[in-house]
């Protein structure tokens, strides 16, 4: 049985519905990614109790916290917004949730300040800090509550891609040398793929694929998923293969460029894509991502050199031929 | 923050107590205006000396004015604390009747028969005085004569009036003119010719009378009495009562005892102290003269001269009085 | 969104909603009830009479100018004082507040005693300009009605306006400089937007306090054209004895009133977090001189009045030097030493207390009306406001007469209760713009950290209201302190504040005791001010 168990959450609102089931393991680091509108946050909050699911139940360690009030949950939270205290400094912000008294208050916040790259830090306004400081704050304070499990909400959203990157890394380390099994909620897959154990996606509401960063790139279920993923190529299929619906799905990366035309009896164990035209050729340092048209459909293709002729051919492995509804 | 607000509860409530104590059962409950009730007013040191003299305690309540005195007795009816009521004038006499009794006080022999305007004594007159225009004889102006010479153009900007909706005072000054002019052409020009030449129409006899003093006209509204004060005060005879042949308006001021009282007795007690001993006390805290004929005024009255023609602003019906209001209303606003 | 917590805050508000209810709402009630009595044939009459239509035209223009006025002057003004600190910058917002304190008949002394046609400004004038008449005629005229209200109510907008612009980060202004947008088209389409509710905030309470005037427009104004419905409603229930026109005429104001707060009443909106508050910049240079420029032009235009009460409490007329008004009020004219005392230690009391209770209760409104983005509550506890001093008068009336007491200690109570009532709307209004500018996030945090709503409450959003609550506790103290009315009906006068003892002293034609007095008041209130803000360094006032 998981740890944190979502059975069948349900919310109602005007124009949108929020419908969820999912389990979550105690020390797993799940990232819940998607687009923005699609409920990530709204699940959050439902979980932390921020908000009152219409059906449904939450159930952390065996219990059912469904109608727990917020503060006997023991789930801590870290917002994207600034949300740190202005009315007291960065100790009294992380000591404010403690349930320790008297001298090891100070200890804990001074270790957990260390813990998050901010020795010496106590005795800050919280105005004075930057925004990646007050992200680190405001994870320190979460952690200082002692949570059972640790919601992180688009955490460094407002922050800028290095330090995004260092913070990120930094959170993981955390997770990994305390155990806290942690729900971070992102829209950046890139920063889901680097910091995951496992990977929810979500999209209008309902949850749409869930497992490990490789398996969803590697093998989506469906064109949502294989799509928000990374990036690809979807073609009717029956423009390949006969009596086939639906829509073949391949990575770039799995599109081999030929400047000759290629014979296709040739080559049984590939497709083979002839006199695709040119449109871009974007540099992406390791190599070019090129934009092509055949016969009127985009496709994007990954290639070490920059071809010098307009039309090409393609090459792509049979079995690396995704078939997705 | 908590404790400290607490604390000061405490005190203030302290405070309170001490201030002073609950009022026992056998008290005779007298209501009155602010300005008689107050520590300042006369009843500050007739109160006492009533209580040392008879043994009777008085609860002297203080109900606002006149008529807000009137209107509790009869949001109260029949529940009334009060056994007397002091200080109604005669123009809103009418109301207080219903709630009062009779009394034909052996003190009422001494008082002039055309102050009593009560035929029944339900309320006995205790006090009086007179509108009239104190002006400030060293401005360097004629000294005006009659109501008509304040129209004359000499005095534009001159007068402080008092507006007869809000103020008593300046209700008085309405029914003055109606008694002298009646409600046609003659009252309409005079209080044409009067909008021109006042400054300003205060809201009440504060506030104009403040104007007056700080020197912002020569002439206001006011009453007979009021050079007393300079007299007394300032020792000056520079601001004086202006009196005019024509006659001035007078306002009464009233005394009664409330109907079914269970304490009739200590109420006539107390109404025969207020027309004998206190008379001078309430006629210089009041600035009014005493209805008592034996009574000596101070020196200072010399300058508050009675006229010799009086007009009682009771004799006014309240219906006349609105439609008077009205008409002013339309005459002083026709320009604007 | 409905926040979940919103039930918790209603709860906190209830207190304050049931007083209003008992001292204000039910009294109201049956002072209405009169315009129904004959099947409401004075309301009738009132809504058929071309007068009443006449008293809302006059009534709407002077207090829709006074108010426009008051805000238009007081916005440059924050605009400096919530950008650059400078000395003397506290001092002088705390004596902005102290107009407030002065009882309407002080002043209108005062005004006549500085402006008067014989007062110290045309007596400097026509010394400079070498006439023998009054220069300036300001006094008696329109003008002098809407000076007289800028006078007393260009404070509010003023402390208000800053205090709400010092919480506004400035961000949003500088990234409109960037855009290559002016100093004015950044303030008319990003600050103002931003600073619309504090200003209607401020508009709107202006608004009431001019609605409901009569002495200084009779007074000042000089012609009885100038009539508001205050006038006619004094004249029905003091005059006259129209009980039922007079309830006919309030039930009309009221509606009039209750509409305008309906209009103004600030929408909803999200509140995002900001990170960064302002920082008030140190003005130096040529800042600094404007600085100086500036609060020179708020004395000179605040201090004069109340100096003038001031200097009359010294001198005589004629301009000798006396201290005669002093040696009354220690004597009192009948030798209770203890009057003048009594009344300045009442009056602190009262005003102490009721205003703490108005600034407890009032935030427990106010983040009540932020919590549920509610409309209906600050509606609900500005009532108070939109009614008449005269008819919240026979309310209180009606009060005294149903509860008829002998103790001097349910008068005090009472007294305070009253005073709490006239003074809370004040207090919720103040506050209202800082708890809504109070990001739910915040508690949110404070949930998920496991600390209960009331620890939230108290550690953390609390905190962030403190400088309204200093705002707030300042106005209602002031208002406290000048109140008359419901102290006279409430107590049958055995309670004697300063204003009290003020009339009392003005009744027997001494009008220099009353300047006396009015100092203490003064004096009395500027030393509350100065503690109240003296208290905190961070203080942004």
């Amino acid at each position: 049985m998981p740890y944190l168990e979502i059975r069948k959450l349900e919310k109602k609102y005007k124009d949108f519905g929020l419908s969820a089931s999912f389990g979550v393991e105690e020390g797993e680091f799940l990232c819940i990614i998607g687009p923005s509108g699609s409920g990530k946050s709204t699940l959050l909050s439902l979980i932390a109790g921020l908000d009152t699911p219409d059906g449904g139940s939450i159930i952390l360690d065996g219990k059912d916290i469904t109608k727990e009030k917020i503060q006997n949950r023991g789930i801590g939270m870290v917002f994207q917004d600034f949300t740190l205290f202005p009315s007291m400094n960065v100790e009294k912000n992380i000591q404010f949730g403690m349930k320790e008294k008297g001298k090891d208050r100070k200890k804990i916040s001074d270790a957990l300040l260390a813990l998050v790259g901010l020795e010496g830090y106590g005795k800050r306004s919280v105005s004075s800090l930057s925004g990646g400081e007050a992200q680190r704050v405001q994870l320190a304070r979460a952690l200082a509550a002692e949570p059972r499990i640790l919601l992180l909400d688009e955490p460094l959203s407002a922050l800028d891609a290095p330090l995004r990157k260092s913070i990120r890394n930094s959170i993981r380390a955390i997770h990994d040398s305390l155990g806290i099994t942690m729900l971070y909620v992102t829209h950046d897959r890139e920063e889901a793929f680097s910091i995951s154990d496992s990977i929810m996606i979500m999209h209008d509401g309902k949850t749409v694929a869930m497992g490990t960063a490789e398996e969803l790139y590697n093998h989506p279920k469906d064109l949502f998923t294989a799509f928000f993923t990374g990036e690809g190529t979807a073609l009717p299929a029956h423009l390949v293969f006969e009596n086939t619906d639906g829509s073949m799905f391949f990575r770039p990366e799995h599109a081999v460029i030929s400047e000759e035309p290629v014979n296709p009896t040739m080559y049984p164990m590939h497709i083979i894509l002839n006199d695709a035209e040119i449109v871009s050729a974007e540099f992406t340092g390791s190599g070019y991502m090129l934009g092509l048209d055949y016969q009127g459909y985009p496709i994007l293709a990954s290639s070490a050199t920059k071809p010098r002729r307009k039309t090409v051919s393609l090459m792509i492995l049979k079995e690396s031929i995704l078939i997705l509804e | 923050m908590k404790k400290a607000l607490f604390l000061m509860l405490l005190v203030f409530a302290a405070s309170g107590l001490m201030a002073q104590a609950a009022n026992e059962e056998n008290t005779l409950t007298v209501y009155a205006y602010d300005s008689f009730a107050s520590d300042w007013g006369p009843a500050g040191t007739l109160i006492p000396k009533f209580e040392e003299e008879t043994g009777i305690k008085v609860n002297l309540v203080s109900a606002g004015d006149a008529v807000e005195m009137i209107s509790r007795v009869e949001l109260e009816g029949e529940d009334t604390r009060a056994d007397v009521i002091l200080g109604i004038t005669d123009d809103f006499a009418y109301r207080a009747y219903p709630y009062l009794e009779s009394y034909d006080s052996p003190i009422l022999s001494d008082i002039p028969e055309e102050l009593k305007f009560d035929p029944e004594n339900r309320l006995i007159p205790f006090d009086y005085g007179a509108f009239a225009f104190v002006w400030d004889s060293e401005c360097g102006l004629d000294k005006p004569e009659s109501l008509s010479d304040l129209t004359k153009a000499e005095y534009k900007d001159k007068v402080i009036l008092i507006d007869p909706r809000t103020s008593s005072v300046g209700l008085g000054l309405l029914l003055w003119t109606y008694n002298i002019y009646g409600d046609g052409e003659e009252f309409t020009s005079w209080w044409e010719a009067m909008n021109e030449n006042a400054l300003t129409i205060a809201d009440g006899w504060s506030s104009a009378y403040g104007l007056f003093t700080e020197g912002e006209a020569p002439i206001v509204l006011s009453y007979t009495t009021s050079p007393v004060y300079h007299v007394m005060n300032d020792n000056t005879t520079r601001y004086q009562a202006l009196i005019f042949d024509e006659g001035h308006e007078a306002t009464i001021e009233g005394i009664g005892i409330v109907k079914g009282t269970d304490m009739r007795e200590e109420a006539e007690k107390f109404v025969d102290f207020i027309l004998t001993e206190a008379q001078l006390d309430i006629a210089i805290a009041n600035s009014m003269y005493p209805v008592n004929s034996s009574i000596e005024l101070p020196q200072a009255f010399d300058y508050a001269p009675k006229p010799d023609k009086l007009y009682r602003s009771g004799a006014t019906s309240p219906e006349k009085t609105e439609e008077l209001q009205e008409a002013w209303l339309s005459i002083m606003t026709a320009n604007n | 969104m409905r926040r979940k917590d919103s039930g918790y805050y209603t709860l906190r508000a209830l207190p304050g909603i049931l007083i209003l209810v008992i001292l204000f709402l039910i009294p109201l009630f049956f002072t209405f009830s009169y315009a129904f009595h004959d099947n409401g044939k004075a309301l009738v009459a009132v809504f058929s009479d071309k007068y009443t239509y006449r008293l809302l035209a006059f009534t709407l223009k002077e207090s829709l100018l006074s108010a426009l006025i008051s805000v238009a002057v007081a916005i440059p003004l924050s605009s400096f004082f919530s950008k650059y600190t400078f000395p003397f910058r506290r001092a002088v917002l705390t004596l902005a507040g102290l107009s407030f304190t002065i009882p309407t008949i002080l002043v209108v002394l005062g005004f006549v005693i500085w402006y008067g046609n014989n007062g110290f400004l045309n007596n400097i004038l026509m010394r400079i300009t070498g006439r023998d008449y009054s220069v300036l005629s300001i006094l008696y005229s329109f003008k002098a009605i809407i000076l007289a209200h800028v006078y007393l109510n260009f404070p509010i907008a003023f402390l208000l306006i800053t205090n709400g612009w010092t919480e506004l980060p400035d961000t949003p202004e500088k990234a409109a400089y960037t855009l290559g947008a002016g100093r004015a088209r950044t303030f008319f389409s990003v600050t103002l937007p931003r600073l619309l509710p504090t200003i209607l905030s401020a508009f709107i309470l202006i608004f009431l306090f001019c609605f409901s005037s009569f002495s200084i427009i009779l007074v000042l104004g000089g012609n009885p054209a100038f009539s508001t419905f205050e006038t006619e409603i004094y004249r029905r229930v003091n005059i006259n004895v129209d009980r039922e026109g007079a309830a006919a005429l309030s039930i009309f104001a009221f509606f009039v009133t209750g509409v305008m707060l309906i209009i103004t009443s600030p929408g909803r909106r999200e509140r995002k977090a900001s990170r960064k508050r302002r920082v008030l910049i140190k003005a130096t240079g040529r800042k600094l001189f404007a600085a100086v420029l500036l609060m020179l032009l708020i004395l000179l235009f605040i201090l004069p009045p109340m100096l003038s009460i001031i200097y009359r409490a010294f001198y005589t007329k004629a301009g000798a030097f006396t201290l005669r008004a002093w040696e009354d009020i220690a004597k009192g004219s009948t030798g209770l030493m203890s009057t003048a005392l009594n009344g300045i230690i009442n009056s602190f009391m009262i005003a102490l207390v009721a205003s703490c209770l108005a600034v407890f209760l009032g935030s427990g409104i106010a983040m009540a009306a932020a919590k549920r983005n509610s409309w209906f509550i600050p509606f609900l506890s500005s009532l108070p406001m939109a009614t008449g001093s005269v008819t919240l008068g026979l309310g209180f009336s009606l009060l005294a007469v149903v509860l008829g007491h002998d103790s001097i200690l349910i008068s005090y109570l009472l007294v305070t209760l009253a005073h709490l009532t006239i003074i809370l709307p004040f207090a919720v209004r103040t506050i209202i713009p800082g708890a809504k500018a109070i990001p739910d996030s915040l508690a949110a945090a404070s949930y998920t950290l496991g600390i209960s709503k009331g620890r939230t409450l108290r550690k953390v959003e609390a905190p962030l209201l403190a400088p309204y609550k200093r705002k707030a506790f300042a106005f209602a103290f002031a208002l406290s302190l000048g109140e008359v009315n419901a102290t006279l009906t409430l107590s049958d006068g055995h309670v004697s504040t300063l204003p009290i003892l003020i009339y009392r002293m003005i009744s027997s034609y001494n009008y220099q005791g009353a300047a006396a007095l009015g100092t203490l008041l003064l004096a009395e209130a500027l030393i509350v001010f100065a503690i109240g803000q003296g208290g905190r360094k961070n203080a942004i006032s």
